[in-house]
């Protein structure tokens, strides 16, 4: 059975890899969308297997040198999965309304399913990187693989975003490969080799580092990491590129590339804490997710185009992801859980509702949507089912991870933090029905006899309220689940 | 290692000074060819993966400084990008963010503690170029700053750090800087100008 999982680990990062290039191989656009969601079946088929078995062998997790296959891969695996092969199946609709492109007229569509295909490969290998090392490098190469895609439309605002993204985040990074190298270069002379870096060995031997240089390598790491994940203060990039990026790369930035990146940061710190304490690593999470809350909201409360108001829910929300690692409880971690694929399908759901929604009203882009109750029923559905969700309303599974989260910090002795998180989530809570009230009220800019391709996007609408509803559920019963037990005792 | 490393830092600050795009390739290309020949200096005593890693930093440097060099040919600017903030401030500043940096980050017994110092140096620096300069190509020459302090402490460390590390670290970076110099291509043809402060269209 473990050379099975090998296989899928492999094969799920080489499928949408060799998706990527077969789409090179046509010219017709219809065969390269048909290409790509070729793709994006298979790759889902394989990585849903990998989780399967995964779930199922809860207890004898693959950890080699290369490839980490756990609960944890398991939970972060599903929301990349998910929102890659939906991704790839909107993005015809998406490719067929967009009029000009950063790459070349003629060669538009299979560089951005190139393009597109190469960040999910790497998307994908993220959380079952087996090493710190590799992970950093798949880490990198989400970038360079994905900064074009953010600036596809190339227009003035997505060149905008699309620099922003490539140097801000190759900032932080560099950041992290200089706390990398460091934890290498001072880990015993034993462990020089790049077994010295899998998480395990790092587990073991990283008490041997003196602790104020694990401290030092500890903050570079993270905080560089938090570039790519958007933790406030250094999340600059994050509400240009998922404002400016085609809809479907918007909803893999938000829904798994910051997840996947998180998880990276978790299992550092997992890693890193016998040598700079377990205190230490967790209250310098919670304390990144309390300035991403309380950096978020005002932005929630602020009349914003819908594509910016997700991308400032997307720091909310990864700022709940780090509370709930930050504490650390068991029921905190059934809140991280449930939040890493609750948030990735409402999330995912705003960014494809907003294909035909910036048809509809194209000065959505740039203001904030008004009357699309009046105008179209199928697209302010999704629109709205999205931002309940979102903002945590009783029955959204967000209401019960936020709600385990808190009560896990409350159970691990951060009441203080976990109050002001309530706090700060009900002003978000707030801010975002004000927006869905906003939006569906109003007047609209747009006459009602105009014809919009809402037809699309309602069977996406509701697979992905199944999976909500679903999701909300099994809620209850998360935390005493063996996906859970296996998280809690990874964690320590 | 060390005379090269504290070199190395040298060219960072010229860097933040110089006013030419092109006089700032320069040397960076410079301090990219001094590490991948303190690197070969070093390799006779190492492994065979560290002489692979000292001729990949080598590649870096003449496929990066010649892509840049290229895209500057392409691009020329109608009139020199002046930054708002004087260069003998930004000097500063660069000096002051390094010393800190330096200072802050404790010694972590790679064998040179000089050397660690200026590579710790070398990124603070590499990401005040970015912070701090107007012309886009200077922000990725920021970049490349910054991973030549990373390529520092690799190639002053007593066995070097892992080959695929050292190996994916540079293919990221001149990936990165190639797709860098195609957004600055495209950021020129569309704004008439390689000028990042005309990326402010973005605020809420």
């Amino acid at each position: 059975m473990i050379s099975v999982v090998h296989t899928l680990a492999f094969a799920v990062v080489g499928v949408p890899a060799a998706a990527g290039g077969a789409t090179q191989l046509v010219r017709t656009p219809r065969v390269v969308d048909r290409i790509a969601a070729i793709g994006a079946v298979a790759t889902a088929g394989v990585g849903l297997a990998l989780v399967l078995i995964t779930l199922l062998r809860l207890g004898e997790p693959l950890r080699t040198g290369a490839v980490t296959v756990d609960a944890a891969a398991a939970v972060f695996l599903i929301p990349i999965i998910i929102v890659g092969t939906t991704s790839a199946l909107v993005s015809p609709a998406y490719l067929t309304g967009s009029t000009r492109s950063f790459f070349p007229a003629a060669h538009a569509r299979r560089f951005y399913y190139l393009a597109f295909f190469l960040f999910w490969s790497a998307l994908l290998a993220v959380p079952i990187a087996g090493n710190l090392g590799e992970a950093w490098l798949f880490v990198e190469a989400t970038t360079a693989a994905s900064a074009m895609l953010v600036a596809y439309s190339g227009g003035r605002h997505a060149l905008e975003a699309g620099w922003k993204y490539l140097v801000l985040t190759t900032a932080g990074l560099t950041v992290a490969l200089t706390g990398i190298v460091i934890v290498y270069v001072a880990a015993p002379a034993a462990h020089h080799k790049l077994s010295g870096l899998d998480w395990a060995t790092l587990g073991l031997t990283s008490h041997a580092i003196p602790h104020r240089t694990a401290l030092a390598a500890f903050v570079l790491i993270i905080v560089g990491l938090a570039a790519k994940i958007g933790w406030a203060p250094v999340h600059n990039w994050l509400p240009d590129a998922h404002s400016e990026a085609p809809p479907p790369v918007s909803a893999l930035l938000s829904a798994a590339l910051l997840p996947a990146v998180v998880l990276v940061a978790w299992r550092t710190t997992r890693a890193l804490e016998p040598a700079v304490g377990r205190a230490t690593t967790h209250h310098f999470l919670i304390g990144f997710g309390l300035l991403s809350l309380a950096v978020a909201v005002p932005f929630l409360w602020r009349p914003l185009a819908f594509k910016r108001l997700l991308a400032y829910s997307s720091l909310e929300h990864m700022g709940v992801i780090a509370l709930g690692i930050g504490f650390g409880s068991r029921l905190a971690l059934a809140g991280v859980a449930i939040h890493v694929i609750g948030h990735a399908l409402a999330k995912a759901l705003g960014f494809y509702a907003s294909i035909p929604l910036l048809r509809l009203q194209p000065r959505a882009i740039s203001r904030p949507v008004r009357g699309l109750g009046r105008l179209d029923n199928r697209v302010a559905g999704s629109l709205a089912i999205s931002l309940i969700a979102l903002s945590g309303l009783p029955p959204s599974p967000l209401f019960f991870s936020e709600l385990f989260v808190l009560l896990g910090g409350f159970v691990a002795g951060n009441a203080v933090a976990a109050s002001l998180a309530a706090a700060l989530l009900a002003l978000g809570f707030l801010g975002l029905v004000h927006a869905l009230i906003e939006a569906m009220a109003g007047r609209s800019a747009v006459a009602s006899d105009v014809r919009i391709p809402g037809r699309q996007i309602a069977p996406v609408t509701i697979v992905f309220l199944i999976g909500l509803i679903v999701l909300a559920a099994s809620a209850m019963s998360v935390p005493h689940s063996s996906i859970v037990e296996a998280l809690a005792r990874w964690a320590g | 290692m060390t005379v090269v490393a504290w070199a190395c830092v040298g060219c960072a600050l010229a860097v933040v000074f110089v006013r030419r795009r092109s006089t700032a390739i320069g040397f960076v290309t410079l301090q990219s060819l001094l590490l991948a020949g303190a690197a070969f200096a070093r390799a006779p005593a190492r492994s065979p993966e560290f002489l692979v890693a000292s001729g990949a930093l080598l590649l870096k440097a003449l496929a990066v400084g010649a892509l840049l060099i290229w895209s500057v040919r392409r691009t020329r600017e109608p009139q020199p990008i002046v930054n708002d903030v004087s260069a003998i401030i930004r000097l500063s500043l660069a000096v002051i963010v390094a010393l800190v940096a330096a200072a802050t980050v404790p010694g972590f017994a790679s064998g040179a503690p000089s050397a660690e110092h200026a590579a710790i140096a070398l990124v603070a620096i590499g990401i005040t170029i970015t912070a701090l300069r107007r012309a886009t190509l200077l922000q990725a020459l920021g970049l490349l700053v910054a991973e030549n302090g990373v390529a520092t402490i690799a190639t002053a460390a007593r066995g070097g750090v892992p080959l695929l590390i050292e190996l994916g670290a540079v293919f990221d970076l001149m990936i990165i800087i190639a797709i860098a110099t195609a957004f600055h291509s495209r950021i020129f043809g569309e704004f008439g100008s390689g000028d990042a402060t005309a990326l402010k269209g973005l605020r809420d």
